[in-house]
C-alpha cells in the first residue's frame, strides 16, 4: 500500500489524462484514416520483424513459435528501449511544463507514458491474441508475464531517469547510449536466442535486456526461467528507485531552472 | 496564516548557455555528493544579492527597480520555478499568478481547456470545476474565443485568460508581474479592481514600473537595485526614493556616456539628446551669449546675448523651451520682441515660481529667433524635479483646491483641501 501510496503521490494522473487527450487530439487533426493510423503504426515494427520469422530469414526457437517469438520479443525490447530513452525526449518535448510547480518532476519524465500505453495495448492484444490461437497459455503464465514485463519497464525506467539527468549535463551521453541501445537489440534475444557459451552465459544474466525479455516470453510459453537471476535484478530495482526518488527530490530545482 | 519570509536569499545566473550547463553539473554533483565541482572556469551574473522581507496575509507589497534589477529573479524564485542560491526561504501557502505573459499555457489548446487544466492539477474539485471554468470564462471577455486554440490569441487575450486564471484559481500568495501592462484599459481596471477585491485574503507581490498603479494598490514596497535591496518602506515612500535615488541616477550615467562631437564653441553645452538638435549659432548673428539655469522649487534663467550687424526693423524672439527625456516640449515661456530699435545686446532673467513639473529630469533650451530664422539655439541646462513619493498622474501638477460637499448620517461635512 505504501509503495501504491508514493505512486500515487508523485504521478499526477490528471496530468496523463490530459496528456492522453492531447495525443488523441493531434492524431484526430491527422485527417480520416487518423484511426487507422494509431493502429496500425504501433504494429509495424513488431509484425515486420515477425515477417522476417515467418520467412525463415532468421534462426528459430524450438519450443515456441518462430514468429511468435520474435513477435514478442519485439513488443518488449520497444517498451523497454523506450523506457530507456523516452525520459531523455520528454525533456525536450514537455520543456514548456517544466516552469509550473504544481507538475511534479517524475510526472514530467513520465508524460510519454500515456501515448506509448495505448501503443503497448495494441502491441499486446495482437501478441495475445496469436499466442492464444497459437499455443494456449494458462493464467499463472500471463500473470508472469505481466509482472516481469512490468518489473522490467520499472527498471528500465529508472534507468532511463538517469540517461536523462545525465544527458542534460553532458549531451553526448543520450547519443552514446542511443548507438549502444541499437547494438543490444542483437544480444538480448529479441529475434533470436543467445548461443551458448562463457560470455554470452555472462550476458545472459549481466544484460537485464535479456534477463527481462527472455523471462517473460519464456514465462507466457510455460518454459523454465531463472528465478535466482530476477531476484538479484528486482533487488538492483529496489536500490535504485530508493536512490532515484531522493536523487529526483535534490536535482529537480536546477534541471528546472535549467531549463528555463 | 498565510506567509513569505526570505532571508538573505541570493541567485547567480550563468550567462550564456555552456556557462548554464556547467552550474548544472556543479548543483547537481554538489546536491548529490556534495562535491564542489571546480567553478573557476565558470562566469556568473549575480541577479539577486542578499534580498530579506516578510509578508503577511493582506499585504500588498510592490517591487520596483529599473530593468535588470533582478525583481523577476525574485519572484520566479518565491514562485519556486528556480531554486535560491543561498539563504532560506518560508512559503506558508500556494503560490501563483502571472511570471511571464501566457507562461505555462498549451498554445495548441483551446482557452477552456487549459483552464479545466489548470483547475485540475491544482486539485479544484469536480463540483467546482464547472464554476471555475465559468468565472474565467466571464472574467477574461474572451466570448467565443474562449473555444478557440491559444495560439490564435493575441497578446493581450493571451494575458486576459492568464490573468483570470489567476485571479479565479485558489492561490494565496499571488504574484502580478506586469499583468496589466498589457490589454485595454478596461480590463486593466478590472483586474485592479478584481486585486481590491482579494487584497485581504491573499499577498499580492506586485512589479510594475507604473508608479500609480504601484501605490494605488500596494501598501509597501521594495526597492532593488543590480540584484540588491536597496530601499524598505511604505510605499510612498519606496516610490519616491526609487524615482529620486535609481531613476535619476540612471539619467545621470547616461550623460556621462560618450557622444558625437558637433563642431561647438568651446564651453558650450553639448547636445546630449537627439531632440535637442540642431544646435545652432550662427556666427555672422550672434557675437556672445552665456544663460544659466537656477532651479529649485522655482525655476530662475540668467541669460544675456549680444548680436553682430542687427538690422533695426528686424523683430527677435527669445524662448527657453523645456523638454522631458522623452523629447515632450513641456512648456516654453517665449518673449515675442525681446530687442526694441537700435539695441544689439540685451540681459536678463526668467522668472518661473511654479513649473508644476512631475518628478523626472527636464532640459532647458534657450533659443532666439530673428524674425523666422533661428540663430542661437543652445542646451543651456537641466531641471531636476525631485520625487515625494505621491502619486502623480499626466505631464504637469496644476495648482488646485478642492471643495467636497460629503454627507455622513445627517451631519453634513464640508472639507476645503
Amino acid at each position: 500500500m505504501g509503495v501504491v501510496k508514493a505512486l500515487l503521490y508523485i504521478m499526477n494522473w490528471k496530468f496523463y489524462q490530459q496528456q492522453y487527450n492531447n495525443f488523441l487530439h493531434a492524431q484526430r487533426r491527422q485527417g480520416g484514416f487518423w484511426r487507422l493510423w494509431l493502429t496500425v503504426m504501433p504494429l509495424v515494427p513488431v509484425l515486420a520483424y515477425a515477417l522476417l520469422g515467418l520467412l525463415k530469414l532468421l534462426p528459430s526457437d524450438e519450443q515456441v513459435p518462430r514468429y511468435l517469438y520474435i513477435m514478442i520479443g519485439m513488443t518488449l525490447w520497444l517498451l523497454l528501449s523506450d523506457a530507456l530513452m523516452k525520459p531523455a525526449s520528454s525533456i525536450t518535448r514537455y520543456k514548456g511544463y517544466f516552469i509550473r510547480q504544481e507538475i511534479g518532476f517524475f510526472t514530467l519524465l513520465t508524460a510519454w507514458l500515456p501515448e506509448r500505453m495505448l501503443a503497448l495495448l495494441m502491441q499486446i492484444i495482437l501478441c495475445g491474441s496469436l499466442v492464444v490461437y497459437e499455443v494456449g497459455v494458462t493464467l499463472a503464465n500471463v500473470t508472469a508475464f505481466l509482472l516481469l514485463m512490468l518489473l522490467g519497464f520499472v527498471l528500465f525506467h529508472l534507468l532511463g531517469l538517469i540517461v536523462a539527468i545525465i544527458s542534460l549535463m553532458y549531451p553526448n551521453f543520450n547519443n552514446f547510449v542511443t548507438t549502444i541501445n541499437r547494438f543490444m537489440l542483437f544480444v538480448s534475444g529479441v529475434i533470436f536466442p543467445l548461443p551458448d557459451g562463457e560470455i554470452t552465459h555472462y550476458l545472459q544474466i549481466a544484460n537485464p535486456y535479456y534477463v527481462f525479455i527472455d523471462s517473460a516470453r519464456s514465462s507466457l510459453f510455460g518454459i523454465h526461467i531463472e528465478w535466482e537471476v530476477i531476484g538479484i535484478w528486482i533487488l538492483v530495482l529496489i536500490v535504485l528507485s530508493g536512490a532515484l526518488m531522493s536523487m529526483l527530490q535534490k536535482v529537480s530545482p536546477s534541471i528546472r531552472e535549467f531549463l528555463q | 496564516m498565510i506567509r513569505l519570509d526570505l532571508s538573505e536569499v541570493k541567485k547567480q545566473y550563468a550567462i550564456n548557455s555552456a556557462d548554464k550547463r556547467k552550474k548544472l553539473r556543479k548543483d547537481i554533483f554538489s546536491n548529490l555528493f556534495g562535491i564542489a565541482k571546480s567553478e573557476h572556469d565558470v562566469q556568473y551574473r549575480s541577479a539577486i544579492n542578499g534580498v530579506s522581507f516578510t509578508v503577511s496575509q493582506g499585504e500588498s507589497m510592490a517591487i520596483i527597480g529599473k530593468n535588470g534589477a533582478g525583481k523577476s529573479t525574485l519572484l520566479k524564485i518565491i514562485a519556486g520555478n528556480i531554486a535560491a542560491d543561498s539563504g532560506s526561504l518560508l512559503i506558508e501557502g500556494k503560490v501563483g499568478g502571472l511570471i511571464e505573459l501566457g507562461a505555462g499555457l498549451d498554445k495548441m489548446r483551446t482557452g477552456r481547456e487549459n483552464a479545466r487544466e489548470r483547475a485540475t492539477l491544482l486539485n479544484v474539485s469536480d463540483e467546482d470545476l464547472a464554476d471555475f471554468i465559468d468565472q474565467i470564462d466571464d472574467f477574461s471577455e474572451l466570448g467565443e474565443q474562449f473555444d478557440d486554440p491559444i495560439n490564435t490569441y493575441s497578446s493581450g487575450m493571451k494575458a486576459r485568460l492568464g490573468f483570470a486564471i489567476s485571479v479565479s484559481l485558489p492561490f494565496d500568495i499571488m504574484i502580478c508581474d506586469e499583468a496589466l501592462s498589457v490589454g485595454d484599459a478596461n480590463f486593466s481596471a478590472k483586474c485592479l479592481a478584481k486585486i481590491n477585491e482579494l487584497k485581504s485574503e491573499r499577498i499580492f507581490l506586485f512589479v510594475s514600473h507604473s508608479m500609480p498603479t504601484v501605490q494605488r494598490f500596494c501598501n509597501r514596497a521594495i526597492v532593488l537595485d543590480k540584484g540588491e535591496m536597496v530601499y524598505s518602506g511604505d510605499v510612498s515612500s519606496a516610490v519616491a526614493f526609487y524615482e529620486n535615488e535609481i531613476l535619476n541616477l540612471a539619467v545621470a550615467k547616461i550623460e556621462k556616456a560618450p557622444h558625437g562631437e558637433r563642431g561647438l564653441a568651446v564651453g558650450v553645452p553639448k547636445a546630449k539628446y537627439s531632440f535637442l538638435e540642431p544646435i545652432i549659432i550662427n556666427s555672422d548673428k550672434i557675437e556672445s551669449w552665456s544663460a544659466q539655469v537656477e532651479n529649485g522649487e522655482s525655476l530662475d534663467v540668467s541669460w544675456k546675448f549680444s548680436l553682430k550687424n542687427r538690422s533695426p526693423d528686424h523683430v527677435f524672439r527669445l524662448g527657453f523651451p523645456i523638454f522631458s527625456l522623452k523629447g515632450e516640449m513641456m512648456f516654453s515661456c517665449t518673449n515675442e520682441n525681446i530687442l526694441d530699435g537700435n539695441v544689439d545686446r540685451a540681459s536678463g532673467r526668467l522668472l518661473i515660481p511654479q513649473h508644476g513639473l512631475n518628478p523626472g529630469l527636464y532640459q532647458v533650451v534657450m533659443a532666439l529667433h530673428e524674425g523666422m530664422e533661428p540663430i542661437l539655439r543652445q542646451h543651456i541646462g537641466e531641471l531636476k524635479v525631485d520625487s515625494c513619493g505621491n502619486p502623480y498622474f499626466g505631464l504637469y501638477h496644476v495648482e488646485h483646491s478642492w471643495l467636497v460637499d460629503a454627507s455622513a448620517n445627517k451631519c453634513g461635512v464640508r472639507r476645503e483641501n
